[in-house]
């Protein structure tokens, strides 16, 4: 790469950064907002769980495994349909964020079932003997014991995230991936992919570290 | 005053059913201590879980007051768990709050103000001698301090009832000192009627007044601790004279019998009185004396004259004894 091409490419670099922190970022929400929620209901459903319900536990469990069965590259092309529906366009990175969303959601809840399975069976009874509902038990309870795991979890759905945006972005989803394959591939400046990559690094590691630091500070064992 | 009445427990299991309380019936007069002495896999926890309202009896039922509480459902559940405060083996604290957000926990649960909560907090904090450990975390408490935190936290929402399910079986013999003397202070300063559960013979005979003990599910013996003590035959009894039940019953053609004193019986020199009145020889096999609760309990096995038997019987009755013969 030449000390022209670095000029060239160094605007457009920073910009893709941003795109795939953004797609990351908002699919990262959308993923705790509604996979908690998820992950809560797989366990307490679950069989020993706060309110267990083989029906609803297999329905769930069902739906989530299929989810997270799909390769990612074949889901993101199955629901092309909800994708139009839910932000009006099939490309750029808000159309990546959608099939993001969609693949982390019953990846996370699965951690955060095994986080909660975690929560020593005597807390959550001493819970109960106060007198707590069960929606004190999941809030004030279950959660807070297992928040460490939950973040912990969570980098782990963060990290992988990151990865599939580069794969989003290699089918005309915005952000590395896409600057990657376009520039770097089509166009053989293989320096740009490898910058790429080596952001791609840093991010991850930062993400990594970011989120082990979090979960110790959340640990009080 | 609760009463437990003929409360089965029945867990159906995919290889049979397991009768884990077979009729139990057990008082707890309101302000006492009482204990529930037995050994693993007895039900002493099943009982307990029934009476904490966390586990429902297949039959019977707990009567606290006159209400029986068994039968209850939805909010009046939860409203009548909160009037029952529960220590646990292993403690139980919440790792993600510290010593005050544990403490505060039942009355956060109540829907008591903030305000209002700190007050308490610091109150029950004193009282266990923990205020300075207020922002400190579960972890970083040795084993008695985090049970203090323990019984602190199930006082918080000022219960009337206090269950304690091995409160001191995870702590050395010095710290379980120590929190069955908080245990009865609490007893005495707040009034506050506690159940104890446990193994060990000790803790019933330091802090309870009356103990009831549990054999397979059912009540083998119950009443106040010192009579207990002086009963043969009750695991109470031969745990606390191992020396009788590892004495001889050979009695070389004479009598053995068992003799317990209670109270004033123990302070009398009935032995002498015996051998006077019978002119024969009396031969003490084994014996001990022990202060249960303030009271003096005595258990001796001796060997008798077969011709004074009936003699020395009379009089040790007489003087308040109890007297089995052995052999
Ligand atoms: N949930 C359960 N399902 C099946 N059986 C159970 C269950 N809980 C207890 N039991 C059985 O009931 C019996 C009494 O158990 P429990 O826990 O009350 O004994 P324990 O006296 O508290 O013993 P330990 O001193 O060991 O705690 C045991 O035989 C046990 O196996
Ligand atoms: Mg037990």
């Amino acid at each position: 790469m030449t000390g022209e091409g670095w000029d060239r490419w160094a605007p457009e670099l920073w910009q893709a950064t941003l795109e795939t922190l953004a797609i990351v970022g908002i699919a990262g929400v959308v993923t705790v907002l509604l996979g908690l929620p998820l992950g809560v209901a797989l366990s307490v459903t679950g069989p020993g769980g706060l309110t267990p319900s083989r029906t609803v536990s297999r329905v769930l469990g069902a739906v989530v495994d299929i989810g997270r069965s799909i390769p990612f590259i074949i889901l993101m092309i199955a629901i092309v349909p909800f994708t139009r529906l839910v932000v009006g366009t099939t490309i750029g990175s808000s159309a990546a964020a959608v099939p993001l969303t969609v693949a982390a959601i019953p990846f996370f809840a699965r951690l955060v079932e095994a986080a909660l399975r975690e929560v020593s069976p005597g807390v959550v009874d001493a819970g109960a003997s106060m007198g707590a509902s069960r929606r004190q038990l999941i809030v004030k309870v279950l959660v807070p014991e297992a928040l460490p795991s939950i973040v912990a979890g969570l980098t782990v759905t963060v990290v992988a995230m990151i990865g599939y945006t580069a794969m989003a972005g290699a089918v005309g989803g915005g952000g590395l991936g896409e600057l990657a394959v376009s520039y770097g591939y089509h166009r053989f400046e293989t320096g740009v992919t490898w910058v790429t990559v080596a952001i791609l690094v840093v991010v991850v590691k930062a993400v990594q570290t970011a989120g082990d630091l979090c979960a110790r500070r959340l640990s009080h064992r | 005053m609760i009463s437990i009445r003929e409360l089965r427990k029945v867990y159906p299991t995919p290889t049979g059913d397991v009768v884990a309380l077979d009729g139990v019936d057990i008082d707890v007069p309101t302000g006492r201590v009482a204990g529930v002495l037995g050994r693993s896999g007895a039900g002493k926890s099943t009982l307990l879980r029934c009476v904490s309202l966390l586990d429902r009896p297949t039959s019977g039922s707990v009567l606290v007051d006159g209400a029986d509480l068994s039968g209850l459902s939805g909010a009046d559940l939860l409203a009548a768990r909160r009037r029952i405060g529960n220590v646990f083996q292993r403690f139980n604290l919440l790792d993600s709050r510290t010593v005050a957000g544990n403490v505060a926990l039942p009355l956060e649960l109540a829907g008591e103000p903030r305000s209002r909560r700190a007050a308490r907090v610091d109150e029950l904090l004193e009282l266990v001698g923990l205020s300075d450990k207020k922002s400190s975390y579960p972890a970083q408490l040795s084993g008695g301090q985090q049970q203090r935190v323990g019984v602190a936290r199930a006082l918080a929402a000022r219960p009337d009832l206090l269950l304690c399910d091995e409160a001191t079986s995870a702590l050395d013999p010095e710290t379980t000192r120590s929190v069955l003397a908080l245990l009865r202070r609490v007893n005495e300063e707040l009034g506050v009627t506690i159940v104890l559960i446990t193994h060990e013979m000790d803790v019933v005979t330091t802090v309870c007044d009356t103990a009831a003990i549990l054999e397979k599910g059912t009540v083998a013996a119950s009443g106040p601790v010192a009579e207990l003590a002086a009963t043969p035959g009750t695991m109470l009894s031969d745990g606390l004279f191992p020396q009788l039940g590892a004495a001889d019953v050979a009695g070389d053609g004479r009598a053995v019998l068992d003799v317990s004193f209670l109270g004033d019986a123990a302070d009398r020199p009935l032995l002498s009185e015996a051998i006077r009145a019978t002119d024969g020889d009396v031969t003490i096999l084994a014996g001990g004396v022990e202060t249960v609760r303030g009271s003096r309990v005595g258990r001796l096995r001796v060997a008798v004259d077969t011709t004074a038997v009936s003699e020395a019987t009379k009089v040790l009755r007489t003087g308040g004894a109890r007297v089995e013969a052995v052999a």
